[in-house]
């Protein structure tokens, strides 16, 4: 199956996307379009879209040595704050217009704003935090619709055009488009069609590319998938596994670690992957009421509660056919899914669906190693065996 | 029930840990406190354990006056773990979360109190151990009380702190009355709209309608408290010397603050600003030698509080300023209680944060450092935005020791190392930055 897939031209553009994540945004600015950074996934990309603007997710680099940040970052934080704060202060975010964080990046936002203001970060980028509260209660309705309001605000002072329903219908239709791509994408990964590390790269850069440059090559992906030879064809061993982590799945080493013990991801609970897109925005109701219902109500985050809500995804995935197992990763860095981890794996296991946690940093050769082989010896147990056989 | 219901019986060690404590002690509100904690908890053992009155266990930064305004029992999760922590148990109950799947990375600060309740057969328990809540509340970030909660199939309320998106560095010259400017109406709004679900479900388990005339009474009784708080920072901060060692100043805050808006309370923070003010007018001094004056940042050494008056003797160093009196008057008082929910959001809003946040938490040590007339820092790692503090008073000329020890694991402690340690920092680098800072004429 990959080497149907690496015949395709469009999934080299996108792996080439994905390695390289601010390519298409550096490219954007060069040409004189104005680029947009996101840091985390809750800003919504169709006001950025509506507004003439081109956006992207920026990805920390956690291999990136971090001497800027480490003099003001406490080592308690993330990696990934300090790499992001890295960044900025190196001057990779000089190409946006606009940088805009979210409320898990609150830190990050912090740090930043005290830099600027103590004159030691003369690379960054305008910037804005947008604060939308990931609990699904009323009482905090009035002031995520308060927030969005003021993020349109905000955006409306970059704009190339006005943000109004027509222009944002029409970005609507734009991301739909590209979610329905996903969702089809879903669908072949659960049949087998294409492995979890190359699945990701082709999720992974939509998120940094304009979607209409983004579409095409997707569509030529699914295209080109739609003849591939099913896994079940080709390693009927093969454990296919369900992945959740306790960190951004923005890299590809939990895949690569899964797939070297003889796993096949079929999806990750992450914005990354499988929950990139989820359902669609309604188009039949007013536009800016529909992108912040589907903000509110269908974005993946640990910050989500109640429980039920947070894990409904990771339940209706893991207990479908095409499913043998859930991975949970769990490394030294998780302060919150460890919490959820007893209560979670009863539920899956209640469920009939074999469970296992990691605990290793998958980062470090250690880590990886002791993933690898922990993942392995929970496969034999299964009974499942298919790393060989799957072309790698 | 027992308060110590068995268990390891005093070494000799604790005996003369104790019997040094004592000897230290040197307030009287220090004894009065220790007769008021032991009264109130024998209430709380009759009316809650014994006969089985409802109560909620609760964060540090829910706000307590609602339940208070409500006669809700409650108990501070961080609090009953720190008593974890002073009988030296964090060792057992941590190895309890892990015996029940929760990783040992996992936050333990607060999540002591869950493992008391995960292990109802352990003989020893501080408080004999604790009948399961019939409401929680806590930050949403602190997950192991949803899992307390889902164990005592008690209802639990979220609260949810909004981001502070216009950070203003010198924020105690606003925060008593023009909080609303400050901390954002929008902000505000958002943590009013949660107060509500959690009146709800506390008024469902009172059994009571709250009171706002009541709860405005609470208010403005915290509010004059706090004020006590701030004429003792005063003194302190401007007296030629040291009235009162900082762990018993750090002891009666916290006991003061654990009572807060009660009558009780507000006498108790009286008694203790009048016994400051009288040791300043009679020129009782710690260290009558004093020579160097040193602050914490962060977070305070509670492990063992008592260390650091082994250097008043040998270098005339005295410790003159932590967080917690100071954020009593910064961080608690609100004036305008007109309204009184939108005060207590206002109070809570960015409760502890600001001590954190790049900026906020930097110019306020450095205010702090300068009207206490600081020579230097003792840093304890393990507080987020401590590095940003660091830097701050370093780079006004003001040495940081990084103190390499848990503020509470005592199996982190060396005391030669540590002896060695403060010493070598007070001659090297605290010695000479106030040398220089004088013949600078500062």
């Amino acid at each position: 199956m990959t080497q149907v897939l690496e015949r395709c031209a469009g999934y080299q553009r996108l792996r080439a996307q994905y390695a390289d994540r601010l390519g298409a945004a550096r490219a954007a600015a060069a040409a004189g379009h104005r680029v947009i950074g996101r840091i985390g996934h809750t800003t919504p990309l169709e006001p950025i879209l509506a507004a003439g603007c081109t956006p992207v997710t920026l990805a920390a680099d956690l291999q990136r040595a971090t001497p800027r940040a480490d003099l003001h970052i406490d080592p308690e934080l993330p990696a990934e704050t300090r790499a992001l704060c890295e960044a900025a202060l190196a001057g990779d975010y000089e190409c946006l217009q606009l940088l805009i964080l979210t409320r898990p990046y609150d830190k990050l936002y912090y740090f930043l704003k005290e830099l600027h203001r103590i004159g030691r970060a003369p690379h960054l980028p305008p910037f804005t935090i947008h604060d939308l509260m990931h609990s699904r209660r009323e009482a905090v309705r009035a002031y995520n619709r308060d927030r969005f309001q003021a993020l349109l605000k905000r955006l409306g002072r970059e704009a190339l055009r006005p943000i109004d329903h027509a222009s944002l219908t029409e970005a609507i239709g734009l991301t739909n488009a590209v979610r329905g791509l996903w969702r089809r994408l879903d669908a072949m990964r659960r049949d087998g069609r294409i492995r979890g590390t190359q699945a990701m790269q082709v999720i992974g850069a939509g998120l940094v590319m304009h979607p209409a440059a983004y579409a095409p090559a997707l569509q030529a992906c699914v295209d080109t998938l739609a003849s591939a030879p099913t896994a079940q064809a080709q390693a009927p061993s093969a454990a296919r596994v369900v992945l959740a982590s306790s960190e951004p799945l923005q890299h590809l080493a939990l895949h690569d670690a899964v797939e070297c013990a003889g796993g096949f991801v079929v999806s990750e609970d992450d914005p990354w992957g499988a929950r990139a897109g989820g359902d669609d925005i309604a188009v039949d109701a007013d536009p800016f009421e529909a992108v912040l219902d589907k903000l509110w109500r269908d974005m993946p985050s640990p910050g989500v509660w109640p429980p039920a809500e947070r894990e409904a995804w990771l339940r209706t995935e893991a207990t479908r056919p095409a499913v043998d197992a859930v991975v949970l990763h769990v490394p030294p860095s998780d302060r919150l899914l460890g919490w959820d981890v007893p209560r979670l794996s009863r539920t899956l296991e209640g469920a009939g669906r074999a469970v296992v946690t990691v605990h290793h940093d998958v980062h470090t050769a250690e880590g990886r190693t002791a993933i690898v082989r922990d993942l392995a010896a929970f496969f034999d147990r299964l009974g499942k065996r298919g790393s060989q056989e799957i072309d790698r | 029930m027992s308060t110590r219901a068995s268990g390891p019986s005093p070494t000799a060690a604790d005996d003369e840990a104790r019997r040094r404590h004592e000897a230290l002690t040197q307030l009287e509100v220090t004894r009065s406190l220790r007769t008021h904690q032991r009264e109130w908890f024998a209430r709380l053992r009759s009316e809650v354990f014994d006969a089985g009155r409802p109560y909620a266990i609760v964060g540090a930064l829910v706000p307590h006056e609602i339940l208070q305004a409500l006669d809700l029992p409650f108990i501070t999760d961080v609090w009953y773990s720190g008593l974890v922590a002073a009988r030296k148990q964090s060792g057992h109950y941590s190895d309890v979360l892990d015996r029940c799947g929760y990783h040992r990375h996992l936050s333990r600060y607060a999540a002591l109190t869950l493992a008391v309740l995960l292990d109802p057969t352990h003989p020893d328990k501080p408080w004999g151990g604790l009948p399961m809540p019939s409401l929680v509340c806590t930050s949403i970030h602190e997950r192991s009380a949803q899992v307390l909660a889902d164990l005592s199939g008690a209802p639990f309320i979220p609260i949810e702190q909004p981001v502070l998106d216009r950070p203003v560095p010198q924020w105690w010259r606003q925060s008593r009355w023009q909080w609303e400017d400050l901390d954002g109406d929008y902000r505000i709004d958002a943590l009013v709209a949660q107060y509500g679900d959690l009146i709800a479900a506390a008024e469902r388990v009172a059994g009571r309608r709250l009171d706002l005339d009541r709860l405005r009474e609470i208010l403005d009784r915290v509010n004059a408290q706090e004020e006590c708080f701030d004429e003792v920072r005063t003194l302190i901060a401007t007296a030629p010397k040291l009235p009162a060692r900082l762990g018993e100043v750090m002891g009666q805050v916290m006991g003061i603050q654990w009572h807060r808006g009660t009558a009780w309370a507000l006498d108790q923070a009286r008694a203790f600003r009048d016994e400051i003010r009288e040791r300043v007018e009679q020129a009782q001094w710690v260290c009558p030698n004093e020579r160097y004056r040193l602050m914490y940042v962060g977070q305070g050494l509670w492990q063992n509080l008592d260390f650091f008056t082994e250097f008043e003797q040998k270098h005339g160093a005295v410790f003159v300023r932590s967080n917690y009196l100071s954020i009593a008057s910064d961080g608690y008082i609100r004036y305008g209680t007109r309204d009184p929910i939108r005060a207590l959001a206002s109070r809570y809003v960015t409760m502890s944060e600001q001590m954190h946040i790049p900026g906020l938490g930097s110019e306020w040590a450095l205010h702090e450092a300068r009207s206490h007339r600081v020579d230097g820092g003792l840093s304890i790692a393990g507080w987020w935005g401590i590095r940003d503090i660091n830097r701050a008073l370093e780079e006004a000329g003001i040495p940081v020791l990084d103190f390499p020890v848990d503020a509470v694991d005592g199996k982190t402690w060396d005391q030669q190392r540590l002896y060695r340690l403060v010493s070598d920092f007070i001659e090297q680098r605290v010695a000479p930055a106030q040398e220089a800072r004088r013949a600078a004429g500062f």
